[in-house]
């Protein structure tokens, strides 16, 4: 507490300097905190820094998959859910929305087969996912803390139902920093139709500086926004500009010898040039292979606008970005995978837009030795309930859903936990979304519980053990 | 610097603060700082008093002394003069104002510049949109984050209008709170005959309690689960806004670290049930008939009873004109019918070409008839309230927190340890108009009433607040919790004698302002080599308060995002200053860029109003004003913290407005100098306040020619040439570090 005062105004200072790297002035003032582990000194700038134990991964792409996949229709098979069809649950289920009261069971209609050496059970749905299920880490154990949207996604992404709470990925760039100088370390690429429903709050910073929340990246038109100006000027003008503004800026600066903004301030005109010059480069997927873009399927118009951003994801890890967020194809007011009627139209609709590419960044990360390190999470907030929501639905269910994870040292052809007979309620090897939360950051060289940062009177963490009892799930990892 | 390590300096300031805080429990009081009674503590007297204009700056100066440092000196007069604008209403001078004042050198010319800037209707405009930060205040209704899905509800911008005029007529703070709180208490809306502006202002005040996100309107979100979500979003906009403290920490438990009791927060809720009843909720949107919404016409209950009578009355007058129409049309029909034998059914159009010359004119008279009818119908605006809905539901403490598991029935009441023994008996509706419950009353004179405890927290809040905005950091840092989690004052004595003071001054934030503003603290250079000590180990401030807690220079502070842009438009010379109304709508385009959506404007003009009558969203705001750090509020706001990320040098290299601003800006130089070192000068003046040096000069003069020889080689003529060249010198200008800050 008695460090607490100079501390915060130190770090309200350094926090305004942004993109730290590059920062010369800053750097003697930074020594002390490029260790992500003393959270009595929280790091305030992108530079990469050092885990708290030796990682397995660097780096992570989510998959979000915003509506709440049907667990029973593409991961989870059961016999009795089939053999029920149309009678009554012995149950009484717990519903969301109206439309589900007489508990009539609803088989899938589809159908699942083994793939693989592992010999994973997976939907007919997912043809391209089971081509890789020697790769995935399936959990079909997964439960949550609340049936309704915007608090699932919550809890996914930030631990707790709670607002204001840093996603996933705002934790991480602040334990680890960034290895690319020319991005931002959590990078969000979205449907440019839209944003799914949480908005930018799936990727917000909440209570850790604002350099740690989710940049955009437009996987449409500009890549960032207002890299170029919107008339093209010649060659030679914007350089003449930068150079009278660095005299100018550097003229004035002498009235402020210690102020580490004005330096930051500088560093980002350069920063930006160096944006404009690299940023499209790196984010132009025209210059992959033919094999490449057809195995994302980019040839294809369901699956392109999906592909082109799984395909980004992976040309963004492979140059050292921290932390990708993907969100699912803009359907459904945002939530592609809400099912509550027409199941049997429309899921096939989004997995045919999703499932393919999503096994194409597998099996890509795969080919170029980038999944050792690169953990794939794909999820959506919670599960869909075993009976039908008027006739051709399911409604929202908390006690069950199904994810998968490749890469980063999480066992490949590997199923974990089980539901009950009706993958109504997750029964064996249970996982909270906290479990898991706190088993990404293992896996990254983090500790959930040391990873910190002094808010409101309290050391928060992501997973907030101490309420939600989460703990690194070992079964889940090699 | 050779003997103090920085983290030994940075020991030596937490050393300062706690000694002071120290002294405070000397008293013997053992109360956390913030909860205690208000104290009036002696205006210091030490050496360099000299330098004091105000008694804020002999408690700063004292302090300062006892470290061996002093203040800085003031800031040249053209620095201060922009300051002073850009704090007061948030918008630069023009180049004539700055001569004018800096000729002025009568002893009392700040004073004056003062009261003139703080009479000026820009001064609410850029005190209100503090305060609309504070209480989370969005002119969305729910969450309000599918970009494309804009729900406003009417009349809700009245409350941003309502805090606008309430800061330019001084308001006492006090009667702004109560106002607030229980306006619709304190005037007898629903009996009225006529509802008075006075009528109005109390109901819209009300808009504060309405700021929560409120997700009950849609039928399918109109469940408790929304509704108590509500109730505890006001209830920590109350705490935060207001108070200064965590009170939704209280919600699941007794506070863990403050004296704040899980009982207090479910008293606290019982004030807000008889209005936000979850057992007779009113949604935001009635979506159907029988649903009444919370919005309130803006005239009484008689009147409306009237307007309704008199356009019924004219809805039959149109009626009748229109069955006359209607009737010719259906003449002329038959007629048709007739004429063609059996065949299609004759369509409408056939039968406004057959019409003959009589009959068009006729129509045409009817049609008339109609408008002029509809023209003379009433017409009313709605108001977003808070007010009691029937009788007061019974009010339970909720376990975990959680509605599904109700506990015992509680009292409406307050913070204990903020309340005297006899708080209950300020519960009563005496003297309150009908169907007042009186608890928001209550809430309200507990609040601000002198004799109640709690009176001091909202002075120490709003005095702390009002510091943070001039000074960019509060007495205390964390000016949204000054429990015990939050920083100490970094200066308790003065934050209690500016609060007793402000209550002494009849709660007048004008006074308040003005006072800080006219002090020498204030008024100090910003520049940290203006501070005149000599740099040796002892008296060298940079290593005694690196971080300038104990103020001896003037901080040097990023301009607001909203300041931003309406010094852009200032300067180009397009700001529009029509004040108030409903906002201007934004458009959140695919690419992700969130513009002004120009096909919405009422006029063009309306594209270049302030910042602070925008549209503004739970999220996808203006992306010039976002990137700048415009919070995204989820309840409140009580400080922004601006960064200097890269994607506001890539906004204002190029984003769109920012270019074609600069054009704006370049093309009014050229009309006011034409020979290049004028250029520069004129261009200088207008968006930095002051004459470029000498280098400068040279260097501007140099990017004129060099931009012009390219221009030329891309077969540019002259005149275009220079044209583009000054539009960059322009452009460039704008992105200078002096222009983003105040010096």
């Amino acid at each position: 507490m008695n460090t607490e005062l100079p501390n915060q105004s130190r770090r309200s200072l350094l926090q305004d300097s942004a993109l730290g790297f590059g920062t010369l002035a800053l750097t003697h003032l930074l020594k002390s905190e490029t260790n992500a582990s003393s959270p009595s000194h929280p790091p305030t700038d992108l530079r990469a820094r050092p885990p708290h134990f030796p990682a397995r991964a660097k780096s992570v792409i989510m998959l979000l998959q915003n509506g709440a996949p049907s667990q029973m229709d593409l991961f989870d098979p059961k016999v009795d859910l089939q053999r029920f069809n149309g009678k009554k649950h012995p149950e009484d289920i717990e519903s969301f929305q109206p439309g589900s009261e007489n508990d009539i069971v609803m088989g899938s209609p589809f159908k699942f087969r083994k793939h693989g050496h592992c010999g994973m059970e997976l939907s007919e749905l997912l043809p391209h996912l089971g081509g890789m299920a020697d790769e995935l880490c399936l959990v079909r154990s997964m439960w949550s803390e609340n049936n309704n949207h915007p608090q699932g996604l919550r809890v996914i992404n930030t631990g707790k139902t709670f607002t204001g709470r840093p996603t996933l990925g705002a934790w991480v760039s602040y334990g680890l920093g960034t290895n690319n100088e020319n991005l931002p370390a959590y990078v969000v690429v979205r449907d440019p139709d839209g944003y799914n429903n949480g908005g930018v709050s799936l990727w917000t910073n909440g209570f850790l500086p604002a350099i740690y929340g989710g940049t955009e990246i437009q996987s449409k038109g500009a890549p960032v926004l207002n890299l170029h100006p919107t008339v093209k000027q010649p060659a030679g003008v914007q350089r003449n500009n930068l150079e009278l503004l660095a005299n100018l800026n550097e003229e004035r600066r002498k009235l402020y010898p210690d102020d580490a903004r004005l330096e930051a301030r500088i560093r980002n005109y350069e920063l930006a040039a160096r944006m404009q010059l690299s940023a499209e480069t790196l984010l132009d997927i025209s210059g992959e292979t033919e094999a490449t873009r057809k195995l994302y399927g980019l040839d294809q118009n369901e699956t392109a606008g999906y592909g082109t951003r799984c395909l980004m994801a992976r040309r963004m890890v492979e140059s050292g970005v921290r932390f990708v967020l993907v969100t699912a194809p803009i359907q459904h007011g945002g939530m592609p995978w809400d099912h509550h009627g027409n199941l049997n139209r429309d899921i096939p609709k989004v997995c045919r837009q999703v499932d393919q590419p999503s096994a194409a960044l597998v099996r890509d990360l795969k080919q170029r030795g980038l999944l050792d390190e690169t953990i794939v999470l794909w999820t959506g907030e919670f599960g869909r309930l075993p009976v039908s929501q008027r006739g051709d639905g399911r409604d929202h269910n908390r006690f069950a859903f199904s994810l998968w994870l490749a890469g980063g040292g999480f066992r490949p052809g590997y199923v974990h936990g089980a539901t009950d007979d009706f993958s109504y309620k997750s029964v064996e090897s249970k996982v909270s979304c906290p479990d898991l939360l706190a088993t990404l950051l293992h896996q990254l060289g983090l500790d959930h519980d040391e990873l910190t940062m002094h808010h409101s009177g309290r050391d928060e963490t992501l997973t907030d053990s101490a309420v939600t009892g989460a703990q690194v799930v070992r079964g889940l990892v090699s | 610097m050779a003997c103090l390590s920085r983290s030994s300096s940075v020991l030596i300031v937490a050393a300062i603060c706690w000694s002071v805080v120290g002294l405070h429990n000397a008293t013997g009081d053992e109360t956390h700082w913030a909860f205690r009674r208000l104290a009036r503590p002696a205006v210091p007297h030490s050496s360099g008093m000299d330098l004091a204009r105000t008694s804020i700056d002999s408690f700063v100066v004292a302090k300062l002394a006892e470290q061996g440092l002093t203040i800085s000196p003031d800031a040249d007069r053209v620095t201060l003069v922009r300051r002073v604008y850009l704090d007061l209403i948030g918008l630069p001078p023009t180049p004539e104002e700055v001569d004018t004042l800096v000729a002025d050198t009568a002893p009392d010319a700040h004073d004056r510049l003062i009261a003139r800037l703080i009479a000026s209707p820009r001064f609410g405009e850029r005190w209100g949109r503090h305060w609309l930060d504070a209480v989370g205040y969005a002119d969305t209704v729910g969450f309000d984050i599918d970009a494309n899905n804009i729900i406003t509800t009417a009349g809700k911008w009245r409350y941003r209008d309502y805090v606008i005029r309430a800061f330019n007529r001084d308001l006492p703070y006090d009667e702004f709170l109560r106002q607030q709180i229980a306006g619709d208490e304190m005037i007898d809306w629903r009996n009225a005959e006529r509802f008075t502006d006075e009528i109005k202002e109390h109901l819209i005040a009300t808009g504060f309690l309405r700021t929560a996100q409120d997700y009950t309107h849609e039928p399918e979100s109109n469940i408790p689960l929304n509704m108590y979500a509500v109730l505890h979003d006001t209830i920590e906009i109350v705490g935060t806004s207001l108070l200064g403290i965590t009170l939704q920490c209280s919600r699941c438990h007794d506070h863990k670290f403050d004296p704040l009791l899980q009982q207090d927060y479910y008293r606290l809720m019982a004030c807000l049930t008889p209005a936000y009843n979850p057992e007779n909720w009113r949604p935001v949107y009635a979506w159907k008939p029988e649903i009444k919404d919370r919005g309130l016409p803006d005239i009484s209950p008689a009147e409306l009873a009237t307007a309704r009578r008199h356009n019924e009355q004219l809805d039959g007058e149109i009626g009748k004109f229109q069955s006359q129409i209607a009737e010719i049309r259906a003449r002329r029909k038959e007629a048709l019918a007739a004429d063609k034998g059996a065949g299609p059914e004759i369509k409408d159009e056939e039968v406004t070409a057959a019409l003959t010359t009589e009959e068009k004119q006729r129509i045409d008279d009817l049609n008339n008839q109609v408008a002029r009818q509809e023209s003379h119908k009433r017409r009313w605006g709605t108001i977003q309230a808070l007010y009691d809905t029937g009788e007061p539901p019974q009010t339970r403490l909720l376990e975990r927190g959680d509605y599904l598991s109700p506990g015992d029935v509680v009292q409406p009441g307050f913070i204990q340890v903020l309340s005297r023994t006899d708080a209950a008996s300020i519960f009563s509706a005496d003297g309150l108009p009908d169907h007042a419950s009186g608890r928001r009353t209550a809430l309200a004179n507990w609040l601000t009433d002198q004799k109640s405890p709690a009176s001091a927290l909202p002075a120490r809040v709003i005095v702390n607040r009002i510091w943070q905005h001039l000074f960019g950091q509060g007495l205390v840092p964390t000016s949204e919790n000054f429990g015990v989690n939050g920083q100490p004052p970094t200066h308790p004595e003065l934050l209690e004698h500016l609060s007793s003071e402000l209550i002494a001054h009849d709660w007048s934030l004008k006074w308040l302002i003005g006072e800080i503003v006219r002090s020498s603290i204030y008024r100090q250079a910003s520049s940290t080599v203006a501070n005149i000590n000599p740099r040796s180990t002892t008296t060298d401030p940079q290593s005694i308060d690196p971080t300038n807690q104990l103020l001896w220079h003037m901080p040097f502070r990023r301009l607001d995002a909203e300041v931003i842009r309406d010094c852009i438009l200032a300067i180009s010379g397009n700001l529009n200053r029509e004040m108030g109304g409903p906002p201007v709508h934004l458009n959140a385009r695919p690419d992700g860029l969130v513009v002004i959506d120009e096909g919405k404007l009422r006029t063009p003009a309306d594209k270049y109003r302030r910042s602070v009558y925008l549209l503004f969203r739970r999220s996808h705001n203006l992306s010039l004003l976002n990137t700048f750090d415009q919070p995204l509020i989820a309840t409140t706001c009580a400080r922004r913290s601006p960064a200097a990320v890269v994607s506001q040098s890539l906004a204002m290299m190029n984003d769109a407005f920012v270019l074609e601003q600069a054009e704006h800006f370049a093309a009014r130089v050229a009309t006011l100098a034409s020979a290049t070192d004028e250029q520069v000068e004129t261009a200088f003046r207008l968006a930095l306040s002051r004459p470029p040096n000498a280098r400068e000069q040279q260097w501007c003069s140099e990017l004129l020619s060099r931009q012009a020889d390219i221009f030329r080689r891309e077969d540019a003529t002259d005149e275009v040439a220079s044209r583009q060249a000054l539009i960059q010198l322009c452009h460039t200008l704008l992105n200078t570090s002096e222009f983003l800050y105040a010096e």
